[in-house]
């Protein structure tokens, strides 16, 4: 083929509708001149023809109901309401919304954290020791557990729950404290064992036990 | 083609709990999307699932819409991505030759229209999947350089390039098996 790029260019561009009054003046005039380019042009004509010449089809009718179902069953991606209007409204769109997540998770890992470690104070009043030791005593079924023989400042606790047992933590620390409640309830019945981590070694703290009864 | 700002407004009828608003859109693009896949695929069955995966899909990732886009835009680079990896995935299922595609021809390919279409849709079946799908995009979808570009994710340069080079495969098929003389 020997069809200069240009004129295959303004060929096409007679066949996409885009030829402007001046494109269409010179390949009329190639048209006239050249026998390839007309032969070009009457080809791809054909082939432009052929292919306006294919039938639409009509897309299956349960293709709408179908879709609706998924749709109905995926509610849950696009929220409605109040959550989706938010969801849509949050400034940087999803993405951002999910690094808030990510946010808000570390924060609370983070506050977590910081309640072991802290003793409770952000979420409690300050509790003197020899308040605590009289609210644990008057608590009924309530164990405790001295963490100071392993070193450590606070007490564990253990007493009976609505559910099952509950355990507190008050840790006074400046540096970060590992603790590991250990319970093997085919083995411990109504104990739990409390170790602490230190250079990677678990070191016994104690016991604490469910009084009997409860 | 339906105004860009009435299918913005739609999607976030949708974003914000209006199912009705989806169903607008389905209804609006049914068509043209099942059309696209179809004619990328050729198996009717294959297409009606694709074009439902399609509108799942979009129903999914609503989201991620960009409004400063048309629609529909974003909606045919799903379906035609989802007939892409289609046909990638089932690639033996790739007619080699003429023949071949001929003799392939399911009685749903039948009724995708007359012969005429039938041969022609074979014979579109011979040529690569990226060519496939300008040659889609700009005959059966009407779509500019420009919004193929969009569909397909390359520049309009190579959308022209890409739709000269399908144009003379296509033609020099058709004239092969007597279609065109």
């Amino acid at each position: 083929m020997s069809i200069r790029p240009e004129i295959l260019d303004l060929i096409h561009a007679d066949i996409d509708g885009i030829a402007t009054e001046a494109d269409s003046i010179k390949l009329r005039d190639a048209i006239a001149n050249d026998a390839e380019v007309r032969d070009e042009y009457r080809r791809l004509r054909g082939l432009c023809d052929a292919l306006a010449g294919v039938e639409p089809a009509s897309p299956p009718r349960e293709l709408a109901p179908n879709v609706m179902r998924g749709v109905r069953a995926r509610r849950g991606g696009v929220r409605s309401g109040y959550v989706g209007r938010a969801r849509a409204w949050w400034p940087g769109g999803p993405q951002a919304l999910r690094y808030a997540y990510a946010l808000a998770a570390g924060a609370a890992i983070g506050v977590i954290a910081m309640q072991l470690v802290g003793a409770g104070s952000l979420f409690l009043p300050s509790v003197q020791e020899r308040d605590a030791a009289a609210s644990i005593g008057t608590a009924p079924g309530m164990c405790r557990l001295e963490l100071s023989q392993a070193g450590i400042k606070g007490s564990a606790t253990l007493q009976p729950s609505g559910v099952g047992a509950a355990i507190g933590l008050q840790v006074t620390a400046k540096d970060p404290v590992e603790l590991v409640l250990r319970y093997d309830p085919a083995h411990d019945g109504d104990r739990v064992k409390v170790l602490v981590v230190r250079d990677g070694a678990a070191q016994d703290a104690g016991t604490l036990r469910i009084a009997r009864g409860h | 083609m339906t105004s860009e700002t009435d299918d913005c407004a739609l999607v976030q009828g949708c974003l914000g709990g209006d199912e009705h608003a989806f169903e607008t859109l389905l209804l609006r693009y049914q068509g043209p999307v099942f059309n696209a896949i179809l004619r990328m695929v050729r198996d009717r069955d294959d297409a009606s699932d694709l074009a439902q995966t399609t509108f799942l899909k979009a129903y999914e990732q609503l989201r991620t819409f960009d409004p400063r886009h048309k629609f529909f835009s974003w909606l045919y680079r799903i379906a035609i991505n989802e007939a892409i990896n289609h046909v990638k995935r089932r690639g033996r299922l790739e007619p080699l030759d003429g023949e071949r595609a001929s003799s392939a021809r399911s009685p749903e390919a039948e009724l995708v229209g007359s012969d005429l279409s039938s041969r022609v849709q074979d014979a579109l079946m011979c040529i690569s999947s990226d060519y496939r799908a300008v040659l889609v995009l700009r005959h059966f979808e009407g779509c500019s350089y420009d919004e193929i570009g969009a569909i397909v994710g390359v520049p309009e340069k190579t959308v022209k390039s890409r739709l000269f080079s399908a144009r003379r495969q296509l033609r020099e098929l058709l004239e092969a098996r007597g279609i065109l003389p």
